[in-house]
This record gives C-alpha cells, structure tokens and sequence, in this order.
C-alpha cells in the first residue's frame, strides 16, 4: 500500500495546517471551557466572560437550555437563569457540545462513513462515559464528557484536511476489513490517535484529556495516573460502535481486551447495560428534539 | 438446572438489577443536590459582582435579586420532588428483599415468624409485605374436615 501514502504531510506538517485552517477557530472557546471544566474552582463569572467573547452562542445556548430534552418546565432567557436552572457543569457541556459541532458540519456521506455518524458517535461516547462516572463511580463525570466528545478529534482533523486520502482510506476499509488505525498507519503513518494527541498538546489540553484522546485505542500508553480514565473511554467508544452508533465500517477489537478493561474499572454488566439502556434514551431523545446538529 | 433453579437465578438478577438502579439513582441524586448546591454559590458569585457593577442601580438589583431567589426556591422544590422518589424506590427495594428471602414458616399452623421474632398469620404477613391482597374462600379437604354434613350432602347431590 506504499503507493497510497502521502509522504507531503507528515504529522507536523499536518499539525501546522491546523493552525490555519478553520479548525482552529474553535480553540479559544474551547480551551477555555476545558480549563473550566478542570478547575474545580471556577466562577461563573468566568464562564460567563468567555461567552461573552463569542456573541452567537448565547443564542444557541439558550436554545439548547430550553429545548425540551433539558425540561425545565421553564422559560430561560439569561445565562444566569441557565446557570441556576440546568447548572454550571451542564452549562459547560453544552458550550463543549456547541463548539464541537461546528466541526462536523458539511460533508459528503461515502461508503458508510459521514460526518454526522462521526459527530453522533462522538456524542454517545460522551454520554456513555459520563454516565458510568456518575452512576458507577458517583463522580461528576465532566472530564469523561469532554475526552468522549473530543476522542476521535483526530479524525475530523483527517477528514478535514486530508479529505480525499481519507476517503479513499474509508474505502479501503471498505473492502478490506481492518481496524481504522492499522488502515491509517498505511496510507498516512500515523492514526487519528496521535493527530488529536499533537492537537491537544498544541492547544494547551490538560493532561487527562491529552492521554483520553491520544490512547483511545491503547489505553497501555497513557501515564499511569490516567490509565483507568482512558480505558473507561475504551469501553464507552467499543460499547457505542457495539450499539450501532459507529462511523466507518470495521471489526470491533478483540473483546476479551474489553472484559479486562470492564473488570479493571470494577464495573458489572449488568450495571453497564442498565447504564447503556439510559443513554440510548437519551441519544433517542436528543436524535429527536434536532439538537443532535447544530 | 432444575425448573426452580432457574426460577432462583432469575430473582437474584431481579434484585441485582433493582440493586443497581438504587445505587444509580442515589448517585444522581446526591450529584445533583451537589449541582444545585454548587448553583446556589454560583449565584451569590454573579449577585456580588452585580453588585459591583451596578452599585447605584439598587432598586434594579433588587428586582433581579427577587427573581433569582425565586428561582432557586423553584429549583429546591423540583430537587425535593426527586428526594421523595428515591426513597420510595429504596422502601420498595427492602420489601422486593423481605419476600425473596428465607421465610421461617411453622410446620403446623402455617404462621411466618418476622425479623422481631413475632409470629403472624401468613395473609397478615404477605399483606404487610407486598402488594398482594387475600380473598379467603375453603377448599375441597378443608370442607370434608370443618363440615361433614355438608361435605355429604355436596357429595350426594353431585352423584346425582
Ligand atoms: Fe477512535
Ligand atoms: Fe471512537
């Protein structure tokens, strides 16, 4: 497969064209809600300064806040009722959410792979592995939130700037059923792995996030102190291609590496599936209220 | 395995999973008083730097002080609507554990001994413990032993 590599772009070179592309109009909004997200000392008073500086998404925020999938029996017209209504932690997932989509805009569907599917898995990983947060670990789940949303970050980035390798790649994948990272390593000698990690070192991520997003796929080269976060990410991103909520066509992993990572959380099946069954709702309803595309 | 095997493994999921949910829902719910909580704070953060923007403004202040009381007021209610909800999930949970587990049952009058050590009847029992409710009517055996006559005369008339 050597002919089809694209030895123009190398990964830093891919990593500098992010910088100038459209990607990177997402990166202020975005690094500062991380920083908030991480901080647990955070005012609202910075949130709101930094959705200041970006007029267009108060509107969508108090869009989302009052759509019918939040149900606050309740009309919000200000980020401060926002605030007190769906809370800070929700509030910062939404502008996330918000900020997220605008890169998965457009796009053309091609054998079996879109944009949409991408940003619909994307999503489910989110809710998957903050919903084991709070349910199972009784944690707020916020982190696990945004290493869901952003993990296949690299992808886009692929996607995006690398557009026709990438579709020819997914119709590689097409005929020769392989997992999308060998696929990748072939035709561009690296994996959407380590393009999200170099992005998220550039924009200054923390360092959970960093490790989420870079070790998806091998959660053994994450730093030791971020082993079990990322191998929640593992478990919700094998669950939701499980769950029909994947983007390209490929085999699943091995499942016995998923058994493992499920034992190592400490995690039963049954209390997976019972969690699983509440984010297929929620992904139900999100699908239907039309907030899945911003 | 035997029918009632089966029938034992399928109750001890139920439980598993009804264990579960508990668990689940009293972390949401403990995550959620902590949002609220932390919202509350989050609030006086804005009120004060309200505050000091708009020093002078205080009859405006007030006003947008009394709504956002209001709302939390609001919110608090919502949350204690949700406080009632976990416990009685939790009360149905221990009842869904007292009827599956061992009941000690006398040999001779059929009376359940409960977890104080008091005897009583099996329907005051069951009635206490679950949604079941007894209608009491006398069975064929129970008619020939309490009523012979009148066993007889059934007898006779059914021969006819
Ligand atoms: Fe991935
Ligand atoms: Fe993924």
């Amino acid at each position: 497969m050597d002919t089809e590599k694209n030895p123009n772009v190398s990964l830093s070179r891919l990593l500098e064209l992010v910088e100038t592309s459209t990607l990177s109009s997402i990166k202020g909004t975005v690094g500062g809600i991380l920083s908030l997200i991480s901080d647990p000392a955070a005012r609202s008073s910075d949130l709101i300064r930094l959705i200041e500086l970006d007029p267009p998404l108060t509107a969508k925020i108090l869009r989302v806040a009052n759509s019918s999938y939040y149900a606050t029996s309740k009309t919000i017209s200000d980020i401060q009722q926002a605030l007190i209504w769906i809370g800070f932690d929700t509030l910062k997932e939404i502008i996330l959410t918000q900020k997220m989509s605008e890169l998965y805009r457009g796009g053309t569907p091609a054998c079996g792979y879109s944009r949409l599917q991408l940003w619909r898995h994307s999503l489910g990983v989110a809710l998957l592995a903050k919903t084991i947060y709070r349910r199972e670990f009784g944690e707020k789940g916020n982190n696990a939130y945004a290493a869901g949303l952003m993990h296949d970050i690299g992808v886009i980035v692929e996607d995006q700037l690398l557009h026709r390798e990438f579709i020819h790649l997914v119709r590689i994948l097409e005929d020769t059923p392989q997992q999308l990272t060998d696929g990748e390593i072939s035709c561009f000698g690296y994996d959407h792995g380590l393009v999200g990690k170099g992005l998220a070192e550039n924009w200054n991520f923390p360092a959970e996030l960093i490790d989420g997003i870079g070790f998806h796929h091998n959660p053994e080269g994450a730093r030791e102190e971020h082993r079990l976060f990322v191998k929640a990410i593992f478990i919700a991103d094998y669950l939701m291609f499980e769950q029909g909520y994947g983007y390209v066509a490929i085999p699943l992993p091995d499942r016995e590496i998923l058994q493992q990572y499920v034992r190592d959380l400490g995690l039963q099946w049954y209390a997976l599936r019972a969690i699983i069954e509440i984010v297929r709702e929620d992904l139900g309803k999100i699908e239907q209220k039309g907030y899945l595309i911003a | 395995m035997s029918c009632s095997e089966a029938d034992l493994q399928q109750r001890i999921q139920r439980i598993q999973e009804l264990e579960t949910e508990v668990r689940h829902l009293g972390n949401e719910l403990r995550l959620t008083r902590e949002e609220y909580e932390d919202a509350t704070s989050k609030y006086l953060d804005i009120y004060c730097n309200l505050e000091k923007k708009i020093g002078e403004r205080t009859r405006e202040l007030d006003a947008v002080n009394g709504k956002l009381v209001q709302e939390i007021e609001e919110r608090k209610r919502t949350e204690a609507e949700k406080e009632q909800l976990i416990i009685h999930l939790q009360k149905a949970m221990q009842e869904v554990k007292v009827l599956s587990g061992f009941l000690p049952i006398c040999a001779s009058c059929k009376k359940i001994r409960d977890d104080s050590g008091y005897w009583s009847q099996i329907e005051e029992y069951i009635s206490k413990h679950s949604s079941a409710l007894f209608s009491h009517g006398i069975c064929p055996d129970c008619v020939k032993k309490l009523y012979p006559d009148f066993h007889e005369e059934m007898q006779r008339r059914t021969k006819k």
